[in-house]
């Protein structure tokens, strides 16, 4: 771990205004993601700007009947606020997913959303990564690629983002608000991660110097027919080989509103409008559900170790969609996938 | 032992286990103790062919860095040495020669008055190596397999029952693979993972 | 060979320490950590409360949970000044004047432990659990803890002093 200097913010203009001044400093908030990174040397800044105690915390109504949600509200208080399991669960139920309990409770919003990679490659500075120094090679192309990319994927970099939370942000159709020198501004979540392309050292488009406030959610909640999927290596504790965040508004048996976001399989949560215009008006049923699945998966490419992902996210999908249908959301605490 | 089996037993150890008095290796603090981080080689096979360390010793805090070239003498790396209730074969000899042999082989023990210290002048510390090829897939190398001959006089199990029991099962699974109406067919490999406990 | 070192042949200095405050087990304590400092090393290494694991130092293991302002974390995934001002509670604080806390007790009812390393951290993220009052059946239970490992697999004794702890035996 590099030696840094450490500073805090008092507010929001603070927190730009130090970093504008450095450009080798890092926010720090939750610091589960950064910590760990710097402890593996991947990260070495000159000067961690602790954020962790700006008034960011709070979960509000906004006047369009939405959410906003202060960047540093921690990812636990969110998933058992009430306004967030009433209106949003299938937010809450993606954040219950991830992680451990012990770092939901330390984890920010915003942290949530900034947080790199886990690919082996990427963590281990021995090895040639794009991500970590663009232009010295993928080891995890012709590696190691479990736990990479389907779709997305460019041949500078096969990574994938690890979020849970993002693939329900993703599906909601969230807008990130970030403050910076040039002032204040909304991305739309979709906007938000990038794909690699030939720049994966870019996991987002925040310009230098910006900072996140607030995550927005519309009205639109999905409180009935919803779900998210988790597919991983083992019951808890590990990151999704695929997962699936989905919604539906249901009038009777037709899909009147339908999202549709995978995670793990990309290096931002995967949504496609195709697969969600092949929803809209059609019965809610396994022929419907697995076009959507066709339609989502039509440009998938598999690596080495990582093929079986394309058959399983197409299941998943339709598993998915299926439990959203009949209202039974994935339970995260009774493992059984029904 | 009788009575103890199938008993459940309070542990002697339970109460300074569950206070957090009970103490572990590396939990004997004392004034002027010393802490090391190691540094880990990046290539599974190969020589040494140069370690700079004059980073790490420049940090201040740091004590000394010991490599295969400046080590003590220790009995243990003598090549006769065995330990006589380790495994059979050579046993571990931590910094021993300028010789690679796999992937995370510590080539270097930085040494310093904090443990952060040692760790960030581990860091510094540069290594260069003569990498050769190395082999640690078995799937990858089937080619190159050599087919065991049977041994002409089965090594005799401790208990021939259970040595006649394993050969029956054999045959009796071939038997039934040859009648049986599907047959499911599949190799799965285990992780690397072992469960040991910490302490 | 071993040499000693000294401040005139550093060119790469050790960082300055950050006077802080933590109220450790009730007791406030004052320390000077390098902002490098993880909130667990400063537990172990710097105050002699050695109850807390380092198991894997990455936040994967559970084993250096500790409650701070109430809530379990991760100590070795913090660092000690960012958490200048918080109340932390350690295993060595749970016990009230010798008397065993209700978990500490469960864990030597069911034997929940065998040797014992990641049990500070289990125990610790049980009061967490059962103060987050959001665990009621074994299964929640199992998901709630899935952040804390036990190499020796005591999970099924664990849950099982933990449903004790919350009177559900």
């Amino acid at each position: 771990m590099i030696n840094f200097h450490y500073a805090r913010a008092t507010d929001v203009a603070d927190a730009v205004r130090q970093i504008a001044a450095d450009p080798r400093a890092k926010f720090i908030a939750g610091g589960t993601n950064l910590i760990d990174l710097l402890k593996e040397d991947v990260e070495r800044p000159s000067r961690l700007i602790d954020i962790s105690r700006l008034p960011l915390k709070s979960v509000e109504e906004t006047a369009e009947g939405g959410l906003r949600i202060g960047a540093l509200v921690p990812n636990s208080d969110l998933a058992y606020h009430p306004l967030i399991t009433q209106r949003h669960p299938m937010l809450a139920s993606a954040i219950l997913a991830g992680a451990s309990a012990q770092l939901r409770n330390m984890a920010t919003t915003d942290g949530n959303l900034l947080q790199r990679t886990r690919c082996y490659y990427f963590y281990d500075t021995a090895t040639p990564c794009n991500k970590r120094e663009p232009g010295s090679g993928c080891s995890a192309i012709a590696g190691l690629n479990r736990m990479h990319a389907i779709l997305g994927a460019s041949e500078a970099c096969i990574a994938t983002h690890p979020s849970d939370m993002c693939v329900a942000l993703a599906a909601l159709d969230a807008t990130v608000h970030v403050a910076g020198p040039a002032g204040a501004r909304g991305i739309a979540f979709s906007d938000f991660h990038r794909l690699p392309e030939n720049t994966p050292q870019c996991d987002t488009n925040l310009q230098p110097n910006e900072i996140i406030t607030a995550v927005e959610l519309p009205a639109r909640g999905f409180t009935v027919n919803y779900s998210y999927l988790k597919i991983r290596d083992r019951l808890s504790y590990a990151f999704a080989l695929v997962s699936v965040a989905t919604g539906l508004e249901l009038e009777g048996d037709t899909i009147k509103e339908a999202r549709l976001a995978l995670g793990g399989v990309a290096h931002k949560p995967w949504r496609d409008p195709s697969a969600e215009a092949a929803l809209r008006g059609q019965a809610a049923n396994q022929s419907t559900f697995t076009r959507a699945a066709d339609l989502m998966l039509r440009d998938a490419k598999g690596f080495e170790h990582n093929a079986f992902k394309i058959d399983l996210a197409h299941r998943a999908i339709i598993r998915a969609l299926t439990q959203a249908s009949r209202g039974t959301p994935q339970s995260q605490s009774n493992k059984k996938i029904r | 032992m009788a009575p103890y089996i199938g008993t459940a037993t309070s542990r002697v150890d339970g109460r300074a286990k569950v206070t957090g008095a009970a103490k572990y290796a590396g939990e004997f603090n004392t004034a002027g103790l010393a802490h090391a981080s190691v540094v880990t080689s990046t290539i599974a096979k190969g020589r040494i062919t140069r370690i700079d360390a004059s980073a790490a010793l420049s940090v201040a805090g740091v004590i000394d860095v010991l490599t295969h070239q400046n080590r003590p003498l220790m009995a243990s790396a003598d090549s006769a040495y065995k330990d006589d209730v380790a495994p059979e074969g050579s046993p571990f000899r931590p910094l021993y020669d300028d010789r690679i042999r796999f992937s995370g082989q510590p080539v270097a023990l930085v040494v310093a008055e904090e443990s952060e210290i040692a760790r960030f002048a581990a860091s510094l510390v540069c290594v260069e190596y003569d990498e050769e090829a190395h082999v640690t897939d078995l799937h990858r190398q089937r080619d190159a397999a050599v087919a065991l001959a049977a041994p002409a006089n089965p090594p005799r199990t401790h208990s021939p029952r259970r040595g006649r029991a394993a050969h029956r099962s054999r045959r009796w699974l071939q038997l039934r693979c040859a009648t049986a109406p599907s047959i499911m067919s599949q190799s799965s490999t285990t992780t690397r993972w072992n469960c040991m406990p910490r302490q | 060979m071993a040499r000693t070192s000294t401040a005139a042949r550093s060119t790469i200095p050790a960082p300055g320490k950050i006077p802080i405050v933590l109220t450790i087990n009730g007791i406030a304590t004052q320390l000077e950590v390098a902002p490098w400092t993880t909130l667990l090393d400063a537990l172990r290494d710097h105050l002699d409360l050695t109850g807390t694991k380092k198991g894997c130092d990455h936040g994967q293991c559970g084993a250096c949970t500790v409650l701070v302002d109430g809530r379990r974390i991760n100590s070795c995934l913090t660092l000690a000044v960012m958490k200048d001002g918080a109340e932390v509670t350690t295993i060595e604080g749970l016990a009230t004047n010798g008397v065993l806390h209700a978990l500490q007790q469960a864990f030597i009812d069911h034997d929940a432990f065998q040797c014992g390393y990641c049990t500070p951290g289990q125990i610790c993220s049980a009061a967490g659990l059962i103060a987050e009052g959001k665990a009621k059946s074994s299964d929640e239970i199992r998901e709630l803890m899935s952040g804390n490992i036990c190499r020796c697999g005591a999970y099924p004794n664990i849950v099982a002093a933990i449903q004790q702890a919350m009177g559900q035996s």
